[in-house]
């Protein structure tokens, strides 16, 4: 499987980048040219698949796809498929399962909802044993708490918790293959039955410890298309979307400027409307701009001016408002460079 | 006040006995009694001052050196529901360590490095708690002559003082009389009521298995394997042997659930890893040391040492994971001529080079020149390659010759210098001359031709049980007539319908249990 995406990756980047640039996808790096390539050689799916993926791993990888025959790598680091490569891609994505990777789409939660929905079976059916003392599988704190709510609210209603929980994902896994469908239940932890571990998933498989993680990464990806776009059929399953699919923005007053500028209004008018500061609204749209892909900033922003920014930040290899200013000679506010900087997804150092 | 003790010990723990040594440490401690607790690995060492830290008013302190170990045992204490746990150490980030400070009082029970105790602020919110009891937990490190020796844990009896005298408790597996009476002595607690169990198993059969290379101890490790599928702990003294091992007994013992285990290993990985071999659903664990501390597993038949530890104390405390459940079990330890050279190695890498020593001297002293008086511990580390027992080591020497105050540089005259450097390098050949003098002491139990648990415990206690079962290879030990209980296989599924159901406890061999 891991294999099947660096050959997609190569495809569809035409010969035009180096390996480097699969390598910033799947770890997904905060960079503008990692986040343009995915935009423009249609990568979004695989942005940031594997965050945890050593270089040196990569490397081995590509080695031994190079041994293998299926891809070639030239002087230049520039990689593209093989004949071979090219025919096993074919063979082996006809259904187009590459296609159900949602790296950007979900990147800001797929990994809570796997953390809720882990904890979650741990603890429910830990509680239904009524064993106490259990080790929890996570520290990921946010996890917890969500855990720990859901919990009380259902504590009275566990065996219906139980039994719905198993009926989603019962109806959830019948659509996959046996094999994907046995990963995943091996990866669960509960009462008296502790997980496997990624890389005793891989012995027993007979896989590589990467396909193992990205056939992980691409049940979640399957499960978070599920039962977003058909809540109705995973009822208990939602439950671990609570509050990450509508947490857009972080500011409650973040979603009341949206939808005035989606209404129309100019900044000038929201602020004077709502008896803000000017700043505080241009705060608002700077968090806009970060949270929401389809947000455009051509009203405060021209496409020409935005290249020179970035451009400028290219150059300067730096996020720093302050240097960026200077360079191109306070052409630009603070607030239209911060503005860029989100829309290209990229880390806002201050002004300093 | 007894039947209050085990009214305690059921509330919070489950269990309705206690364990031996248990109870009478706890009454005195409850008693306002300082002690010192010698208990053998896998007694329950912990729970002396648990109990007493949910029974008490106040604050209980527990020094322990090892902070995975901390980590673990409070996750497991909040597992329980003893929520007022916390473990403060180097790895909680600025503000994660000011909200501990600040929430001191709503804690019954902390955790602390010893490092942090040298926290002048820690030191001060300390002061204003009622502390209830002081624990030094691992307390042989306090003992030059221990086998663990850690200098920060010399400065205890300054804080114990500084927070006012609390109560204290020494806990350790394995320590010599000597180690015994040093520890009492550095604690400045004279009134100490002692505590000494000894640490001889009577249930564990000691073998020593003498093979012509390394090679051949895989082999025979597969071979005992395929007769005793057993819950086995096998020790080795690097991180990468554990893991080629692991997959070379795989292919020769297929029917096993085989995996390692070690320090380098990602959190969520230890954890499942861990809970697998509690859980029975792993035979067998190639580990390092890191494995083991803090968990309590009942049933592991077999310990096999593949390397050899440093020494004696370390090799009792690994062989103590097996048969805790009193039944009879098993240590095989794998030697050949080459036995030394790893811990050898190891011992090596445990203290700094002279030229190390120098070289840090001739930096300390530019830097002082150059009127820069604070130290970069890390670049300090990376520039002289110092590993952290062996920084460790230096800063506590630095200290005590007067050349680092309050962690400043202090500027001193040249032939002072030549002193100290001088003092150093003598202090670090004794050191490595001791550490070597205890590898020869665990070499020499090896080609000892007398009785293996008698050699072994006799240097720790007076008397040494009679072998509940079989005894040793010196006394006649042989494998045939070792007849192990062996636990009973879960029969799991590989389909994953049934993996489902009854992890959900859904269908219909589960309905008996459920309703």
């Amino acid at each position: 499987m891991f294999s099947l995406i660096i050959l997609d990756c190569l495809m569809k980047l035409r010969k035009e980048r180096t390996i480097s640039a699969i390598y910033h996808l799947l770890t997904g790096k905060r960079s503008s040219q990692t986040l343009q390539d995915a935009h423009m050689y249609q990568l979004t799916g695989y942005f940031g698949l594997i965050k945890s993926l050593q270089r040196k791993e990569f490397n081995k990888c590509m080695e031994r796809m190079v041994k293998n025959g299926l891809i070639s790598i030239d002087n230049d680091g520039v990689g593209f498929p093989t004949k071979k490569g090219e025919d096993y891609l074919i063979t082996n994505n006809q259904s187009n399962i590459l296609e159900e990777f949602k790296g950007m789409e979900y990147e800001k939660f797929a990994e809570l909802f796997s953390l809720r929905l882990l904890l979650l079976i741990q603890t429910i059916t830990n509680k239904k044993a009524e064993s106490t003392g259990f080790i929890a599988l996570t520290d990921d704190k946010q996890a917890q708490l969500w855990v720990k709510q859901l919990y009380r609210k259902y504590r009275h209603e566990l065996d219906q918790l139980v039994t719905g929980i198993y009926h989603d994902l019962h109806a959830f896994l019948s659509k996959l293959t046996d094999q994907q469908a046995s990963l995943f239940v091996e990866r669960l932890t509960g009462y008296e039955k502790i997980g496997l571990s990624k890389l005793q998933l891989a012995n027993k498989y007979k896989m590589n410890i990467l396909d193992i993680e990205v056939w992980l990464v691409y049940i979640y990806h399957k499960i978070l298309t599920e039962s977003i776009h058909e809540k109705d059929k995973y009822p208990y399953l939602t439950l671990a979307l609570e509050g990450i699919m509508d947490q857009t923005f972080v500011t409650n007053s973040a979603t009341v400027t949206y939808n005035m500028l989606q209404n129309g209004f100019t900044i000038d008018a929201i602020a004077r409307s709502r008896r803000l500061k000017l700043n505080t609204i241009e705060d608002h749209i700077v968090e806009i701009a970060y949270m929401d892909p389809y947000f455009t900033i051509g009203n405060f922003v021209g496409e020409a001016e935005q290249k020179e920014m970035l451009k400028a930040i290219e150059l300067l290899q730096t996020n720093r408002l302050k240097l960026i200013k200077t360079k191109l000679n306070d052409k630009f506010s603070y607030f239209q460079i911060r503005l860029v900087l989100a829309k290209h997804r990229l880390e806002d150092k201050g002004s300093m | 006040m007894n039947k209050t003790l085990e009214y305690y010990l059921e509330k919070y723990t489950g269990h309705n006995e206690f364990r031996t040594g248990q109870k009478e440490i706890i009454t005195d401690v409850l008693e306002g009694k300082s002690c010192l607790g010698i208990l053998p690995t896998g007694s329950g060492k912990s729970l002396c001052y648990q109990l007493p830290a949910r029974v008490l008013n106040g604050l209980v302190v527990v020094v322990s050196p090892l902070i995975s170990l901390m980590i673990d045992q409070v996750k497991q204490l909040k597992a329980e529901g003893f929520r007022e746990a916390v473990a403060l150490n180097s790895f909680l980030d600025y503000t994660e360590k000011q909200q501990v400070y600040h929430n001191l009082d709503q804690y019954k029970l902390v955790y602390v490095s010893p490092e942090m105790l040298q926290n002048p602020y820690f030191l001060q919110r300390l002061r204003k708690q009622s502390i209830s009891l002081f624990v030094v937990d691992e307390a042989h490190c306090i003992s030059q002559w221990g086998h663990e020796f850690r200098p920060d844990y010399l400065k205890l009896d300054t804080v114990i003082q500084d927070i006012g005298n609390p109560p204290v408790l020494a806990l350790s597996a394995t320590a010599t009389p000597d180690v015994q009476k040093d520890i009492i002595k550095q604690l400045n607690c004279e009134q100490m009521v002692k505590h000494i169990h000894p640490m001889d198993r009577d249930n564990i059969a000691f073998v020593v298995k003498t093979v012509e290379s390394d090679k051949y101890k895989l082999d025979y490790i597969a071979a005992l394997l395929h007769s005793y599928q057993v819950p086995t702990m096998i020790y080795f003294s690097s991180r990468k042997w554990t893991e080629q091992a692991a997959e070379i007994l795989r292919t020769h013992v297929p029917n096993l659930r085989i995996a390692f285990y070690h320090g380098g290993m990602e959190q969520t990985d230890r954890i499942l890893i861990q809970q697998q071999f509690m859980n029975d659903q792993l035979d067998v664990i190639c580990c390092t040391s890191a494995f083991g501390m803090g968990i309590n597993k009942k049933n592991v038949r077999l310990v096999v040492h593949y390397h050899l530890p440093t020494q004696v104390e370390s090799f009792i405390q690994e062989v103590g994971r097996a048969g805790r459940d009193g039944e009879a079990s098993v240590n095989l330890l794998l030697s050949n001529e080459n036995d030394q050279l790893l811990p050898k190695q190891l011992i090596e890498t445990e203290l700094p080079t002279h030229g190390q020593i120098t070289m840090l001297m001739d930096y300390l002293r530019h830097l002082v020149e150059s009127k820069e008086l604070t130290i970069d511990e890390s670049l300090v580390s990376t520039q002289f390659q110092f590993n952290e027992t062996q920084w460790r080591f230096l800063k506590y020497q630095l200290e005590v010759h007067g050349m680092i105050k309050e962690d400043r540089l202090v500027q001193i005259s040249s032939s002072d210098r030549k002193a100290i450097v001088n003092d150093i390098h003598l202090l670090v050949d004794k050191r490595k001359k001791l550490k070597l003098a205890k590898l020869t002491d665990l070499i020499n139990w090896i080609h000892d031709k007398g009785c293996r648990r008698e050699r072994l415990f006799l240097p720790f206690q007076e008397q040494v049980r009679p072998a509940k079962f079989q005894c040793c290879d010196h006394c006649g030990f042989s494998f045939e007539e070792w007849n192990p209980t062996i636990t009973n296989k879960r029969i799991t599924s590989d389909n994953w319908e049934d993996m489902l159901q009854s992890l959900f406890f859904q269908g219909e061999h589960h309905e008996k249990q459920t309703s």
